[in-house]
């Protein structure tokens, strides 16, 4: 690595204009973009959220066909997947990865331009694949994220929009994994060694393995649906001697690890905010990494349990059921590092140490009903329900979502130089957890009760439980208006934050991000800071 | 900063990393097509 800064092209304030942008290579510009498109895909797939449940406030039909339903169902898993959760936890990757390990950039700074610029044309492409049925484009596609056949084989043209969408968010996400890796690998500071990473790093460091993994057989699943659809194929054809549950195999072997890609970034963001604000060092850190890694290996081989209900064989089947039960032990690991670590701790309650403890609560209660769900007799009864549903919302939303606004909160100093103001922060908080416990809490009832899921309509005796569901959401979605409010407030200006804005950041293994200024300037580290 | 900012040492060794990693992306894409012509043989 190169310890010295004699560059004659060195240039301290970033280019001015749309070109910035557009052709940066600069890891923070790009973290900000990245950052920026999740939010605007949040509100797009929260705007069908909300469709989802005004429809479904009344049994029977109200004012959407029930393909496009479901064709909303579809997309607003996608969207929330892979426009929402990974850019997000991508931008932070960006913003973060370099000024915690003290990289001057990422690795393959041009690469992570083109990972970025790739997820606007993606996202056009899934636009459009909503817009064609109304032009004649055949039916909406109304499979829901998986995409199984011979459904989506039947699909109208939105069905190759979305498989290119696909092909083109599996690139970008290949590319930013091999950049993330990279940066990891070569770009740490001297003195930096593995074992003193902060804890989000090698998060990423997993998550980025594996997506590398994982990508492509997705990508190769829908291919192959591309060419049943089109070029006379029968992978995924009885008739032809092909065999539908064989996609189930490729997507799930993709949507199993996938969920840890959601889940492990934020992961790693908690822990370190919950040693930050406990003021302890993180309880066994070398554990968690090992614990990451086991994930990791266990996730790549317990896919079919979500395909109990295709007649496997009594071996597989139990093969899968002891994988997905062992799994709740490296997840129930981290759990309970994490509260070790406030064990006896001086904690104070700030907005990201709020979120941590909450994502902690709700996320147990994924891995309960994660249990329940994995064993066999009993998913029989609650697959394709809305208890589902709800096990996977309760994964998600804490487990994915809340770690990344924890982590916006904590970092969002760091960035702007600004201090967000602490009470609308506590206010978001209460108010976004309050609507989506509303929201998803009761369609465990109504799932055990036996409502499926994906479907427009209902039986009235679910009809409370919608109802309330139906209410959370709507205070869950306008929670964010207030999210972006404050995002908005703390870029403009606010108290200003020093280098170190919260006194508790230094302990354990930190990031060298306090090292810098707030915010830290257009070029950091150009002369590599020494790790004693 | 600029690719071009870094050094020729670490330039090469991210383009190994890199290429490695491409590789074991290549390598998965050929266990799926291994696990697919597997299952449509059976
Ligand atoms: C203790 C750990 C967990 C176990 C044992 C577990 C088990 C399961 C099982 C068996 C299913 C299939 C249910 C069915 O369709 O009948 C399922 C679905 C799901 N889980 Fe989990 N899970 C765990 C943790 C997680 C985590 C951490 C996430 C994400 C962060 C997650 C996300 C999902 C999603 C998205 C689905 C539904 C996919 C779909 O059908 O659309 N789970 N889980
Ligand atoms: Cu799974």
């Amino acid at each position: 690595m190169s310890t010295t800064a004699t560059h004659d092209d060195h240039h301290h304030a970033p280019p001015s204009g749309f070109g910035r942008w557009l052709f940066s290579t600069n890891h923070k510009d790009i973290g900000t973009m990245y950052l920026i498109f999740s939010l605007v895909m949040l509100f797009l797939g929260g705007g069908m959220a909300m469709l989802i449940r005004a429809e479904l406030y009344f049994p029977g039909l109200q004012f959407l066909e029930p393909d496009l339903f479901n064709n909303m169902v579809t997309t607003h898993a996608l969207i929330m997947v892979f426009g929402v959760v990974m850019p997000a936890a991508a931008g932070m990757a960006n913003w973060m990865i370099p000024l915690q390990i003290g990289a001057p950039d990422m690795a393959l700074p041009r690469l992570n331009n083109l990972s970025f610029w790739l997820l606007p044309a993606a996202a056009t492409l899934l636009i459009l694949s909503i817009i064609v049925p109304f032009f004649g484009g055949g039916a909406p596609v109304n499979t829901g994220w998986t995409l199984y056949p011979p459904l989506s084989v039947q699909a109208g043209m939105g069905m190759d929009l979305l498989i290119f969408t696909l092909h083109v968010l599996g690139i970008s996400s290949i590319l930013a994994a091999i950049n993330i890796v990279t940066t990891i690998l070569n770009m740490r500071a001297p003195g930096l060694t593995m074992m003193k990473l902060p804890l989000f790093v090698w998060a990423w460091l997993f998550t980025a393995i594996l997506l590398i993994m994982i990508m492509p057989a997705l990508a190769g699943g829908v291919t192959m649906l591309l060419f049943d659809r089109h070029f006379g194929t029968s992978f995924f054809d009885a008739a032809g001697g092909g065999d539908p549950v064989l996609f189930q195999h490729l997507f799930w072997f993709f949507g199993h690890p996938e969920v840890y890609v959601l889940l492990l970034p934020s992961i790693g963001v908690l822990g370190i905010i919950v040693p930050t604000f406990a003021r302890k060092p993180l309880f066994g850190y070398k554990s968690l990494v090992w614990g990451m890694g086991v994930l990791l290996l266990l996730g790549m081989v317990v896919w079919a349990h979500h395909q109990y209900t295709i007649g496997m064989s009594v071996a597989a089947t139990n093969y899968f059921m002891i994988g997905t039960i062992l799994i709740s032990i490296p997840v129930g690991l981290m759990l309970f590092n994490f509260m070790f670590t406030m064990w006896r701790g001086a904690m104070t309650f700030e907005t990201p140490m709020l979120f941590a403890i909450a994502i902690i609560m709700m996320f147990s209660f994924a891995g309960t009903t994660g249990v329940m769900l994995a064993v066999v007799p009993a998913d029989l009864q609650y697959h394709d329900t809305y208890f589902v549903v709800a096990h996977f919302h309760y994964a998600l939303i804490p487990g994915a979502l809340f770690g990344l606004y924890a982590g916006v909160f904590f970092w969002l100093p760091k960035w702007t130089g600004h201090m967000y103001n602490e009470t609308l922060g506590k206010i978001f908080f209460w108010w976004t957890t309050i609507g989506f416990n509303l929201t998803f809490f009761p369609q465990h009832f109504s799932g055990l009760a036996g409502m499926p899921r994906r479907i427009v309509d209902y039986s009235v005796q679910f009809v409370e439980f919608n109802q309330i569901s139906s209410i959370g959401a709507f205070i869950f979605g306008l929670s964010h208006l207030l999210f972006v409010y404050i995002i908005i407030q703390t870029v403009r200006g606010g108290p200003k934050a020093g280098d170190m804005p919260w006194e508790g950041a230094q302990i354990g293994t930190p990031g060298l991000e306090w090292t810098l200024s707030s915010p830290p300037p257009f070029h950091s580290f150009e002369t590599p800071p020494t790790v004693k | 900063m600029n690719d071009n900012q870094q050094d020729a040492a670490l330039k090469k060794a991210n383009r190994n990393v890199a290429l490695l990693l491409a590789g074991l992306a290549l390598a998965s894409l050929c266990l799926a097509a291994y696990g697919v012509s597997k299952t449509l043989a059976a």
